[in-house]
C-alpha cells in the first residue's frame, strides 16, 4: 500500500525555529544569525560591532562552536552576556540548540541578539534557527568565486559582508563582479565591504543594523 | 555533513505517517531532493539503517528523486537549468534570476504493509 506524505523533512526544525522567532519578537528582540567559513572574521566583526553599539542597545550573544569557549570568553570581556553552545561535532546549529540557549538568557533585558553560527558555508544555510535577520561574511582571501560554489548560502541571507578589505591590494578579488553575481542571485541582498581591523566601511554596516527594528 | 540529524527527522516523519495509516511494516520511502540541497543520498541510507533498527522501518529501502536546479530570468521570463558555473540567461545574457526549483527536500510517499 502506498501512503502519500508530502512533508518537508526539515519541518520539525522549522517548527521550533518559528517558535524561537515568536519568542524573540514577543520580547522585542532583533536576532541576527551570523554565518561564514571558519576564519572569515565573524568574531572580530562582532566585537567591533559590540563596541560601537553597546551604549545604545542592550546586546547579548549566542556563540556556537564545535568545541571550546574561546569566542564566548572574548564577548564576555566586552561586558556583554554570552552563552556558548558546543555542537559536539555537528557542523551547524539547529533551532533546538538555539531554543535551549534562549532559556539561559534574560530575554527582557535584550534588544539585539547575535547568534554566531559554526564556521561553515554549507550546512547552516539548511537550518533555520528563528532569527529575523540572517547574514554572512565572505572574506577577501577566500576569493570572489564563492557564490558559484555555495549558492544556497548566498540566496538565503539578507546581507553579505565582504570582510578583510584591507587585503584587497594583495588579492584578485573583484568587488564589482562579486556584487553583480550576488545581486543577480538575490536582488534584495545588502552588501557591506569592510575591514573590522582598519574600521573602513564599518559605519555603513552599523547604520544598517541600527535602523533594524 | 548533517545527515544524521536529518535522517532522524526523516525516520520520525515516516514512523508517524505509517502509524496513522495503521501499517505494520515500512517497505520503502520515497524522498525528493533538490540539487541545491547539500545532502548525500548514500549517507542518509547509512544512518537510516542504523537508526531504524528495531522499528517497523527496519530494512526499508530509501529511494531518492533528484530535482535539478532551475532558475527563471527576470528579464525574458524563460526558465533554464544553469550550465556549469554561470547563471547567465542563455537568451539575454543577463544575470538576474530567481530560483524556481532545486531547494526541495521532502518525504513524498511510503510503501507500507
Amino acid at each position: 500500500m502506498k501512503i502519500t506524505v508530502l512533508q518537508n523533512i526539515m519541518s520539525a526544525n522549522d517548527q521550533i525555529a518559528a517558535r524561537n522567532q515568536e519568542l524573540l519578537t514577543k520580547n522585542k528582540i532583533l536576532a541576527v544569525n551570523i554565518m561564514s567559513s571558519p576564519g572569515a572574521g565573524k568574531t572580530t566583526l562582532l566585537l567591533e560591532t559590540i563596541r560601537r553599539l553597546k551604549n545604545k542597545r542592550r546586546i547579548s550573544v549566542i556563540e556556537a562552536d564545535i568545541s571550546s569557549t574561546i569566542d564566548a570568553d572574548k564577548i564576555i570581556r566586552e561586558g556583554v552576556p554570552a552563552v556558548q553552545i558546543n555542537t559536539g561535532g555537528e557542523c551547524h546549529i539547529d533551532a533546538n540548540m538555539v531554543s535551549t540557549a534562549l532559556e539561559k538568557l534574560n530575554l527582557q533585558e535584550i534588544d539585539l541578539l547575535f547568534i554566531e553560527n559554526v564556521g561553515n558555508l554549507v550546512c547552516p544555510a539548511e537550518f533555520k534557527i528563528g532569527t529575523q535577520k540572517n547574514i554572512m561574511l565572505l572574506s577577501v582571501p577566500e576569493g570572489d568565486d564563492k557564490p558559484y560554489k555555495y549558492p544556497l548560502m548566498f540566496t538565503t541571507v539578507d546581507a553579505v559582508i565582504i570582510s578583510k578589505i584591507d587585503y584587497l591590494p594583495l588579492s584578485d578579488f573583484n568587488i564589482q563582479s562579486f556584487k553583480d553575481v550576488v545581486t543577480g542571485m538575490n536582488p534584495q541582498i545588502q552588501i557591506f565591504p569592510l575591514s573590522a581591523k582598519t574600521g573602513e566601511g564599518i559605519d555603513t554596516w552599523i547604520k544598517w543594523l541600527d535602523t533594524m527594528e | 555533513m548533517h545527515e544524521l540529524s536529518i535522517t532522524q527527522q526523516l525516520l520520525d516523519i515516516s514512523l508517524n505517517a505509517a502509524k496513522e495509516a495503521g501499517a505494520t511494516t515500512i517497505k520503502s520511502i520515497n524522498i525528493v531532493i533538490g540539487d541545491m540541497a547539500s545532502i548525500i543520498d548514500d549517507c542518509i541510507q547509512f544512518y537510516f539503517d542504523f537508526l531504524s533498527e528495531n522499528t517497523i522501518a527496519q530494512g526499508a529501502q530509501l529511494s531518492f528523486r533528484r530535482i535539478p536546479m532551475t532558475v527563471r530570468c527576470r528579464h525574458c521570463d524563460i526558465t533554464f537549468t544553469p550550465a556549469g558555473e554561470t547563471w547567465e540567461c542563455p537568451q539575454c545574457q543577463k544575470w538576474d534570476v530567481e530560483i524556481t526549483a532545486g531547494k526541495e527536500f521532502y518525504l513524498d510517499s511510503l510503501e507500507v504493509e
